[in-house]
C-alpha cells in the first residue's frame, strides 16, 4: 500500500467528516463525478521524432482522439493535421435523448479548438478531393495539397438511397438523423407534432451499422416522449432486418414488453421494405407474408458504408466494398500502404461505437508512433466498449465489454466475462450515464 | 514531481478545507473517499512505458492519464489499483468494473497498474476566487 496516499485519503476523510455540512449538494458527489480532466494540462511525451507528418480526416469520436494521442504520445516532432469538413462536432451519443426532449441539440456541439491549443493539432476546415498514395499527398477542395508519412481516415460513415428513399428524402420530410445534425431537429419537430393515435415507424439495416443499442434505444426514448407528453394511442413500430434485438436484449425486452408495453411494437426478421412518399405508405415481407402500414413519421435507418474518402483511398476492401479491411494491430489499410482506418470506417469485429472509436484511435496511435521510433506494434492491444443506453427520461442500461487481441483469427474477441449488460434498468444508471458521456467526450476532444 | 501529498494531516486538513470552500466552481471535493480532483491548469506528464497503451482503455472513464471521471486513478499506488481490481474481479454482481477487472490478464493489471502509478502531477494550486 501506498503511505502517502493513505495518509491522503486519511486526511480527505477527516477533512470532510467535519466539512460535509458546510458543502452545497451540488459538492456532494452524487454521482461519482470527479472532473473530466477537460481543464488539465498534459505534458507531450519526448521521444526523439522530428519531421514526420500524419494527416488525420475527420474530427469524430475516431479522429478527434487519434490526433490527440499522437501529439500526447508521438511528442512535438510529429506534426498531425486534423481535416474536418464541418466548423463544429455534432455528437451522435446522446442525440436520441433530442428526440424525447431530455436534451437540446446544442449542447452536443464539440469544439475542435482545445485539440490545438492544448496538444499543438493543426485543424484545417476543409474537404478531401483526392488522396495520391504513390506520392502521399492528400488534396483538398481548395487546392491545398498536404504531405504525410501516415493518413488515418476516421470519416466515419455515409447512407444508402434505400426502401425508395433518397439523399434529398433524408434531408427533408424522412430524416434518419443517424448522424446527428439538423436531421436530429427535424426529426424531433415531426414527433412532437404527432397527434393521439398516431403512429411512428422505424427501420434497422441488417447489421453491421453504427451503433448496435441505438435503434432500441431511440425506439423507447420516441415512446417515453409520446407517453408523457400526453398523446394517448401512439405506436411505436420498430421494423428491424436483424432476426433478434442486436444489443442489451434482457433490457430492451424488458423495455418493449413492460416499460412500453402498449406501445412498442417490435418486429424482427423483416425485409422487402419500401416507403411510399406520397402515401406515407411503409410496405414489408414478415415470416413469409406482406404487410404494409401507413404512419406520421417515418424515420428509416438507412443502410450504411465507409465514408467516401475511404474509397477514394482505394481503402474499402471488405463487405463488399462498404468498408475498410485492417489489420486491428495498427488499424493500417489491408489495401494501401501507409494508411489507416479508425471508427466506424473500418471493418472489425467489434461494434461501430464511439466509445470504441476512441480506442482504436488509441491503438493505431500507439502503433505509429512505434512505426516512427522503428518498433513494431504492440503484438496484444486491448479494446473495450462501455456504453448507457436511456430507457426513457430518466432511467437507463448499459452494456459493456473487453476485447482481447487473439493471433489466430487477427481479430479481437470479447474476454473474460464477454459482452454484459446492466443487471437491470435504472436511475443511478441515468446518472452516471452523463459522467460517462462527458469524461469520453473530453478524453476524445480535451 | 509528484502528487500534493499532506505530511501534517490536521494543518493540511484547515488549509485545505478553507481552500475547498473559497473554490467552490473549480474544485469540487468528494466524500467517497477518492483522490480529488486536480486543479484547473494542473499539468500532468506520464512517462512511455509498457501499460500505456493498456492504461488507455481507462481514460474513457477515468480520464485522460487516469485525472478524473468516476474516480480519479493518477497519482493511487500501483498496489492498491491492483487490489481494488483484484476485488472487482471476485465480484460476480454484474458490474460495469468487474466485466473490465475480468478482460484483462493479471500481468496487463499489473502492467496498466503500474503505468497509472506513474503519473505525475504538477498540480497548480486551487485558484482563490
Ligand atoms: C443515435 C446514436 C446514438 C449513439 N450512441 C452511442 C453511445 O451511446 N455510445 C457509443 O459508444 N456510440 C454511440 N453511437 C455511435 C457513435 O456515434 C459512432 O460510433 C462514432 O461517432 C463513430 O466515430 P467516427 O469517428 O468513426 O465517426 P464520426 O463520429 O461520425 O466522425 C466522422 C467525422 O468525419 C468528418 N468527415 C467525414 N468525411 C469527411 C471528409 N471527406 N473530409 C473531412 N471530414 C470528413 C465528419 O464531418 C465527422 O465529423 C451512437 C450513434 C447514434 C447515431
Amino acid at each position: 500500500m501506498n503511505r502517502e496516499y493513505l495518509n491522503r485519503r486519511h486526511f480527505l476523510s477527516l477533512c470532510l467528516a467535519g466539512g460535509a455540512m458546510l458543502l452545497p449538494p451540488l459538492l456532494r458527489g452524487d454521482d461519482d463525478n470527479n472532473g473530466d480532466g477537460s481543464n488539465v494540462n498534459f505534458a507531450l511525451a519526448q521521444t526523439g521524432i522530428t519531421n514526420r507528418k500524419v494527416v488525420v480526416v475527420g474530427g469524430g469520436m475516431a479522429g478527434a482522439t487519434v490526433a490527440k494521442y499522437l501529439r500526447l504520445w508521438g511528442g512535438s516532432g510529429l506534426e498531425v493535421t486534423l481535416v474536418e469538413k464541418d466548423p463544429a462536432y455534432v455528437s451522435n451519443i446522446m442525440s436520441n435523448l433530442v428526440l424525447s426532449g431530455g436534451r437540446t441539440l446544442s449542447s452536443l456541439n464539440y469544439s475542435h479548438a482545445s485539440l490545438t491549443s492544448k496538444y499543438g493539432v493543426q485543424v484545417r476546415n476543409g474537404t478531401v478531393v483526392a488522396i495520391d498514395a504513390q506520392a502521399r499527398t492528400l488534396t483538398l477542395a481548395d487546392g491545398t495539397s498536404l504531405p504525410y508519412d501516415r493518413l488515418v481516415l476516421a470519416p466515419g460513415i455515409r447512407f444508402d438511397d434505400a426502401y425508395g428513399l433518397t439523399q434529398a428524402d433524408y434531408e427533408s420530410a424522412f430524416p434518419h438523423a443517424w448522424h446527428a445534425g439538423p436531421q436530429t431537429q427535424t426529426l424531433r419537430d415531426q414527433i412532437t407534432a404527432m397527434q393521439s393515435g398516431d403512429t411512428f415507424v422505424m427501420t434497422i439495416p441488417a447489421k453491421p451499422y453504427r451503433c448496435p443499442p441505438g435503434p432500441y434505444e431511440r425506439a423507447c426514448l420516441v415512446a417515453d416522449y409520446l407517453k408523457t407528453s400526453g398523446k394517448s394511442g401512439c405506436k411505436v413500430v420498430v421494423l428491424d432486418e436483424n432476426p433478434a434485438i442486436q444489443a442489451e436484449p434482457h433490457n430492451f425486452n424488458l423495455a418493449f414488453t413492460q416499460t412500453h408495453a402498449g406501445i412498442i411494437d417490435y418486429r424482427p426478421g423483416v425485409s422487402g421494405i419500401k416507403v411510399d412518399k406520397t402515401t406515407r405508405a411503409v410496405s414489408f415481407t414478415q415470416g413469409g407474408a406482406q404487410q404494409a402500414l401507413t404512419a406520421k413519421v417515418i424515420n428509416v435507418i438507412p443502410p450504411q458504408r465507409a465514408g467516401t474518402v475511404v474509397d477514394l483511398a482505394g481503402a474499402n476492401n471488405s463487405g463488399g466494398g462498404r468498408w475498410a479491411g485492417v489489420d486491428v494491430l495498427s488499424y493500417a489499410s489491408t489495401a494501401v500502404p501507409n494508411i489507416h482506418i479508425i471508427g466506424d470506417a473500418s471493418a472489425t469485429t467489434q461494434p461501430k461505437a464511439g466509445h470504441v472509436a476512441n480506442q482504436e484511435a488509441k491503438v493505431c496511435a500507439d502503433a505509429i508512433v512505434r512505426a516512427f521510433l522503428g518498433q513494431q506494434p504492440d503484438p496484444a492491444p486491448v479494446t473495450n466498449s462501455a456504453c448507457y443506453s436511456p430507457i426513457t427520461n430518466s432511467t437507463a442500461s448499459w452494456l459493456t465489454v473487453v476485447y482481447q487481441y487473439d493471433g489466430n483469427s487477427k481479430t479481437m474477441v470479447p474476454s473474460g466475462a464477454g459482452v454484459v449488460e446492466a443487471a437491470s434498468i435504472s436511475s443511478k444508471n441515468f446518472s452516471q450515464m452523463n459522467t460517462w458521456f462527458n469524461t469520453l467526450m473530453a478524453d476524445s476532444f480535451a | 514531481m509528484s502528487a500534493p501529498s499532506c505530511l501534517n494531516p490536521k494543518a493540511c486538513c484547515t488549509s485545505g478545507l478553507i481552500a475547498a470552500l473559497l473554490s467552490f466552481a473549480a474544485t469540487p471535493v468528494f466524500s467517497d473517499g477518492h483522490a480529488p480532483a486536480l486543479g484547473a491548469g494542473a499539468t500532468v506528464s506520464a512517462p512511455a512505458m509498457p501499460g500505456r497503451l493498456l492504461a488507455s482503455n481507462c481514460f474513457q472513464c477515468h480520464a485522460t492519464n487516469g485525472v478524473g471521471g468516476f474516480d480519479r486513478l493518477a497519482g493511487l499506488g500501483a498496489n492498491e489499483i491492483m487490489e481494488e481490481m483484484l476485488e472487482k474481479r471476485a465480484k460476480s454482481k454484474a458490474k460495469i468494473m468487474s466485466v473490465h477487472a475480468l478482460g484483462y490478464s493479471r500481468e496487463q493489471l499489473e502492467q496498466l497498474s503500474a503505468y497509472l502509478a506513474s503519473v505525475r502531477t504538477n498540480a497548480a494550486r486551487p485558484s482563490s476566487r
